[in-house]
């Protein structure tokens, strides 16, 4: 077996294995995921499609962009460990090989493992290069690249995430807190600009050294061990947030260019997506309490105790999140009444049949059509 | 006391109690058996976190599931997975929070625990998880004191530290274990297994 059978072997090995048990990682994600699996794949192409039309307003560029740089860095995360080889790592780095055969078959496994995302924008952008080249040659630069910046500054940025996908910490600050805070302004601002910004932002975010918050002492007893547990598992708590922010993206997207009506039919059935998103959170804490339910027996608190405690945990969970849903302000009232009356649908849903639970709140969603 | 009343338990595949009537007056027992003989889950059974098929189990006349009952008793059994995402130490504060008790890391410095305090429970060796999960058993000063296979993984310091503690504890004591040689204490009763199988 050559060396490249060997790593592109483990990556296989480890995106089995990664299928098998994301099951087991965040479940409300997954129930949505045979749903929502032709729009993912769908999203990075939109995205695309949206950052090459150099008539795209700014701020829509910079939200297609953000989705786009998010999907990237959550889809090379998730395959790291099968890119790296990182379960194997002491045998690997007994291997006879040079550190540039080692980097080359690293950086080809990266693009196997995350072709849409990389070789995408790549192939547009030479689509578009090769396929104006009359244009190029006979305009203005300055014409030149006000068509090919957008595409080309979006290659080079999800090069930059790749790499920080794998190589260096979780860019919090460049691709959550950053664009999170700057969604008002980014009509305003000319694109060249956002992107040396977020570029600069990307590279200085490494720098910083690591720091951990403390955890509020506010919550004591079993909000304190759920907690806990989340804080353990942050993966699963990024997937949802992130999750999230591709949601509250598409449906920012989407509803600024379609009509209000077609708008308003959009943001019905984001307020669905995103009802079950939030409201599954109840799963993950019932399965962290199903797993130490022997211990947590044990301690003088009842079963319905315990459950409840779940229940009050995954609503104040879900609090910050519905935050971000105001702070991104593409809702009206009517759709805030659903994404609550849907929220807690699911809840008591989950708590009648952990199984079926997405029955309730797409029966409720049918009610909710039929009615109005 | 602890006491099984007529007390079966079934498992798809096998009977592992039926209508067993057991009381348990003395202080110290020991109960012995080969692996799989059903040594935990009856200790299980008798910290209530096993519901029987039939039958009551009961500890000073009260059954074992009730919450008074459950401060009066400590258990350390691999079965009852400690939460790993805690540090050692979160989970001894945790745990005496919910048992309204004062944490005293005395016993934790006995066992030679104290360096491992602020260790995530993920990440401990298994002699020293055995040494948290007998600290869980005993911080809130239970009556009845419910361990399983108590000496495996512990090296010879920690096995004598665990024994002193063990002599002094003044409540009923319930130890499960295939090979008592380990063990210093003097036992009021000893059961086989196979005994409890064949009464039941």
């Amino acid at each position: 077996m050559q060396y490249w059978q060997f790593r592109l072997t483990v990556y296989q090995r480890h995106l089995e294995a990664w299928l098998n048990t994301i099951k087991q990682a965040a479940a409300g994600v997954v129930y949505l995921f045979p749903m929502a699996m032709p729009a993912l794949l769908m999203l990075p192409l939109l995205a695309l499609g949206v950052m090459a039309d150099s008539a795209t307003s700014t701020q829509q560029y910079c939200l297609a962009l953000w989705g786009f740089l998010l999907l990237t860095h959550s889809w090379v995360i998730l395959q790291k460990d099968g890119i790296l080889a990182t379960p194997y790592e002491h045998y690997h780095n007994g291997l006879p090989l040079s550190t540039a055969q080692r980097k080359v078959t690293t950086a080809l496994l990266t693009v196997y493992a995350s072709h849409v995302f990389v070789a995408g924008p790549i192939l547009l952008f030479l689509i578009m290069a090769i396929g104006n080249v009359d244009l190029l040659l006979t305009e203005p630069v300055s014409m030149s690249l006000h068509q090919l910046f957008p595409i080309a500054a979006a290659c080079l940025l999800s090069v930059q995430v790749i790499r920080l996908a794998l190589f260096s910490r979780y860019p919090i600050i460049g691709l959550i807190l950053g664009p999170l805070m700057t969604l008002p302004l980014l009509g305003e601002v000319a694109k060249p600009l956002v992107i040396i910004v977020w570029s600069g932002v990307l590279f200085a975010e490494q720098k910083i050294p690591a720091f951990r918050l403390g955890l509020p002492l506010l919550l004591k007893g079993l909000l304190r061990f759920f907690l806990q547990a989340d804080i353990a598992q942050a993966n699963k708590v990024m997937l949802r947030l992130i999750s999230l922010l591709i949601l509250l993206i598409c449906a920012q997207v989407f509803m600024q260019a379609v009509n209000l009506d077609a708008a308003i039919a959009a943001g019905y059935l984001c307020s669905f997506f995103m009802a079950v998103l939030l409201g599954s959170k109840l799963l993950d804490t019932l399965q962290v309490k199903a797993q130490h339910q022997f211990y947590l027996d044990s301690l003088p608190v009842t079963r319905t105790t315990q459950s409840t405690l779940a229940v009050i945990y995954s609503t104040l969970y879900c609090i910050p999140l519905l935050a971000l849903i105001l702070w991104f302000d593409s809702f009206n009232l009517s759709h805030w009444v659903l994404l609550l009356a849907l929220l807690v649908v699911t809840k008591v849903g989950i708590l009648l049949s952990q199984k079926y639970f997405l029955i309730f709140p797409c029966c409720a969603a049918i009610v909710a059509w039929w009615v109005f | 006391m602890l006491t099984f009343t007529a007390v079966s338990l079934r498992y798809p595949t096998a009977t592992i109690f039926n209508n067993l009537t057991l009381n348990l007056p003395e202080k110290r027992v020991v109960i012995t058996g080969e692996n799989g003989s059903g040594k935990t889950t009856l200790l299980m059974l008798a910290a209530g976190l096993v519901m029987p098929d039939a039958g009551e189990i009961a500890f000073n006349s009260q059954p074992v599931t009730s919450q008074q009952n459950k401060r009066r008793i400590g258990i350390s059994a691999s079965k009852v997975a400690l939460p790993t995402f805690f540090t050692s130490r979160e989970l001894l504060d945790f745990h005496c929070h919910m048992h309204q008790c004062t944490l005293d890391l005395t016993m934790a410095e006995q066992l030679g625990f104290s360096p491992f305090l602020q260790t995530r429970v993920s990440d401990l060796s298994l002699g020293n998880y055995k040494k948290l999960s007998l600290l869980t058993a005993l911080l809130h000063e239970p009556d009845l004191l419910l361990l399983d296979e108590p000496t495996n993984g512990l090296d010879d310091d920690a096995r004598h530290a665990m024994n002193a503690i063990l002599s002094d504890f003044t409540g009923q004591l319930i130890i499960a274990s295939h090979d008592t040689a380990l063990l210093s204490l003097s036992f009021d009763r000893e059961i086989p297994m196979q005994h409890i199988r064949g009464v039941s």
